[in-house]
């Protein structure tokens, strides 16, 4: 289970690669930026979210949408299984999934955590 | 199976050793770890003895699983009575010994009694054997280790104290592997009470499953399945430190003496701040997650800091360099100090001087006598000697006793109650005073997706929590290990040969969790025990998610009576005659 879920992970990050590379959002996140502008945002994948970065970005990589998505569409535009996020923080103060997006916002996002 | 069937007995006062036949009904009552050291030694002594008497005992205890390749397995629990608060104390420590003990042929150890003068144990297989300690008497557990392990062997697992536990420090903890700790309620300072300096063990026995082949399976199933998940491998990327952003995002950060729960510095000690310094990772015996991070910082090297240190000793204490809390942490770890605990007393002493209630010498932010005030802790020397003896000691001779942060006498860990209510009853409700390991429900209140700001459901949650974790250290299996009761189930299984349901578990975690209850109220902890500081309830938070947040008072003892309610306590906490016979303690 989790070798597919790996190997789904890769896919969905060669996609965001794509769209990342054209600076644009995919069709099914909503119009494309040349309709609605786009916002920047700067991702932190924290724990092992990271492995959903592109190779060699480390864990804090800037994400390109339209604008009035939110931490949700965010989630699955990288790609992360919704299961493997706990919780997003934006700006540094902890978010619902609903909350939108603006241009230059720090979004992290975290694994479930156990222990402490 | 599963077990070495054997647990010893050693007497200080005598100085001889001896074995018993491990109790196969308790083993099958409460499994091993936690379980199985809290009831042998409430069987072994009385509520009423002197923490730091003779007549207390510390009780080390592995579990069937203890020895073998299922992950996270290789922890030691240790009971005692805790000089600090009074209950029943059981702490877990990582690293190797605990399985080192299984290798050396017993399940447990039992220490009593006290030598006359210092001494170290060597456990080396059936040859049991005590030396004197005075050359190392006075000397931290680093150097202690280093030495025992060239004058015995490489090889030896070590657990040993520093100068805090020999001078009583009841915030004194024991080291093992220089670096991991079994960390609170003054158990080092029963060592320390005992004249026992170190226990040196190494074991050349085989650990018996009852089939291998079946044990590796299942085994190698939930590693792969169940435990190197993204649910876990946060253990392996970043360790506890990732729980600084988390916290401070959900506004549950102490800061300064917990008067916010957000902390303006968080980036120079969150988890990519340690990344930044680290030099490699560690892991206990058998782990796959390696949740441990070897750090530089200048001359100091630690294996940590650990969330509970960077937010304790960091942000707690208005701290936000990095190298100041590691530094911190390494001397704590030489001394034996809890830095939980050390962190939290320093916070006070900060607060107390800032609002001249009484001058410590030291405020928030300030380095200097931050760093100075471990050796005088563990030496009780100057300040050291009021702020040794911990929060609650201090507040009665000095005041400020609102905002002295402590539950039962033990020392508040790192997520500030008022974010997250659930928690609030877990530290008032846990059985060695305020401790996160009991139940954690910042998971579900602060990271997941339930309302931390209600007290609907949550006594419920605790008390799952605190079933939960009782058998899972009673298994023994690391907290950071996600692992379902029915997994559990399996892997006890085919450990121990005989049929487990999660169901069973889940009850010895009630019948656990009891057992120090009951010792708890016959040592004489009541409802009015139960509870929190007035700060929690009186003050609101500054910042944040939990911004302008107080935890009312109404609600916490409206909760509170649920909790007994639902555990089958009378409305003094006390377990019922039918609670207990359903749960088969005597």
């Amino acid at each position: 289970m989790a070798q597919a879920e790996r190997e789904r992970g890769i896919s969905q990050m060669e996609y965001y690669q794509r769209e990342m590379f054209y600076r644009n959002a995919p069709m099914e996140h909503g119009p494309s930026a040349c309709e609605i502008p786009s916002c920047g945002v700067m991702v932190v994948l924290h724990g092992s979210l990271e492995r959903y970065a592109p190779p060699g970005e480390g864990r804090r990589v800037i994400v390109h949408l339209p604008r009035g998505r939110t931490v949700a569409d965010l989630i699955d535009i990288i790609g992360i299984p919704r299961q493997y996020v706990s919780f997003g923080a934006v700006n540094g103060v902890r978010r619902e999934m609903n909350q939108e997006l603006k241009d230059g916002d720090e979004v992290a996002l975290f694994t479930p955590l156990s222990g402490g | 199976m599963g077990y070495a069937g054997k647990v010893l007995f050693i007497d200080l006062t005598s100085g001889t050793s001896r074995t018993e036949e491990l109790n196969r009904e308790w083993a099958r009552l409460y499994f091993g770890g936690k379980g199985l050291g809290v009831k042998y030694f409430a069987s072994l002594t009385g509520p009423g003895i002197d923490a730091l008497s003779p007549d207390n005992k510390v009780v080390l205890m592995t579990g069937p699983l203890a020895g073998t390749i299922a992950p996270c397995s290789g922890r030691l629990s240790v009971t005692t009575k805790s000089p600090a608060s009074g209950t029943i104390l059981e702490c877990g420590v990582g690293g190797t010994v605990g399985p080192e003990i299984k290798f050396a042929g017993y399940d447990g150890i039992v220490i009593e009694g006290r030598s006359d003068a210092p001494v170290y144990a060597v456990i080396d297989d059936d040859k049991v054997t005590l030396h004197p300690a005075g050359d190392l008497w006075g000397r931290g557990c680093h150097d202690t280790e280093l030495v025992l392990k060239e004058r015995l062997g490489e090889e030896f697992r070590i657990v040993s104290i520093g100068q805090a536990g020999e001078n009583l420090v009841p915030m004194a903890c024991l080291t093992s592997e220089l670096y991991r700790q079994a960390g609170r309620g003054g158990i080092g300072a029963v060592f320390g009470s005992k004249h026992l300096k170190a226990l040196c063990v190494r074991g050349t026995k085989p650990v018996r499953v009852p089939n291998i082949a079946e044990f590796m399976k299942v085994v190698g199933e939930l590693m792969r399945e169940d435990c190197l998940t993204d649910t876990n491998l946060w253990a392996r990327t970043d360790g506890t430190p990732l729980l600084v952003e988390a916290s401070n995002s959900a506004g549950i950060l102490p800061t300064r003496n917990f008067q916010d729960g957000v902390f303006e510095g968080f980036k120079a000690i969150n988890s990519e701040s340690v990344r930044n310094v680290r030099q490699r990772k560690n892991a206990c015996f058998a782990c796959t997650l390696a949740c441990g991070n070897y750090v530089r910082a200048g001359e100091a090297v630690v294996e940590g800091p650990e969330y509970e240190t960077l937010a304790l000793a960091g942000s707690n204490c208005g701290i936000s360099d990095l190298e100041a809390v590691i530094r911190f942490n390494a001397a704590c770890d030489d001394l034996g100090l809890d830095t939980i605990s050390a962190g939290n007393v320093v916070a006070f002493a900060m607060e107390l001087t800032e609002k001249g209630i009484h001058d410590f010498g030291m405020r928030f932010g300030e380095i200097r006598p931050y760093l100075e005030a471990p050796a005088l802790i563990a030496n009780r020397e100057g300040i050291g000697a009021d702020l040794a003896l911990g929060v609650r000691h201090v507040a009665g001779k000095y005041g400020g006793r609102e905002f002295a942060m402590e539950v039962k006498g033990l020392e508040i860990p790192g997520y500030e109650p008022r974010g997250a209510w659930g928690m609030g009853l877990a530290y008032a409700t846990s059985d060695r005073g305020a401790c996160h390991m009991r139940a954690w429900p910042v998971a579900d209140e602060a990271y997941g997706n339930i309302d931390p700001f209600t007290i609907e459901g949550k006594a419920a949650l605790v008390i799952g929590g605190q079933h939960y974790n009782a058998i899972k250290f009673s298994m023994i299996l690391c907290d950071f290990w996600a692992i379902s009761l029915e997994n559990m189930a399996r892997v006890a299984s085919v450990a121990t040969g005989r049929h487990v349901t999660a169901w069973e578990l889940e009850r010895a975690g009630e019948r656990i969790y009891n057992t120090t209850r009951l010792f708890n109220v016959r040592a004489g902890f009541r409802r009015a025990a139960d509870t929190l500081p007035d700060r929690i309830f009186k003050e609101a938070l500054k910042t944040g998610r939990a911004a302008g947040r107080i935890y009312p008072k109404g609600e916490f003892d409206r909760m509170l009576s649920e909790y007994y309610a639902l555990r089958g306590w009378d409305e003094e906490g006390v377990p019922t005659p039918a609670k207990l016979e359903e749960l088969e303690i005597s």
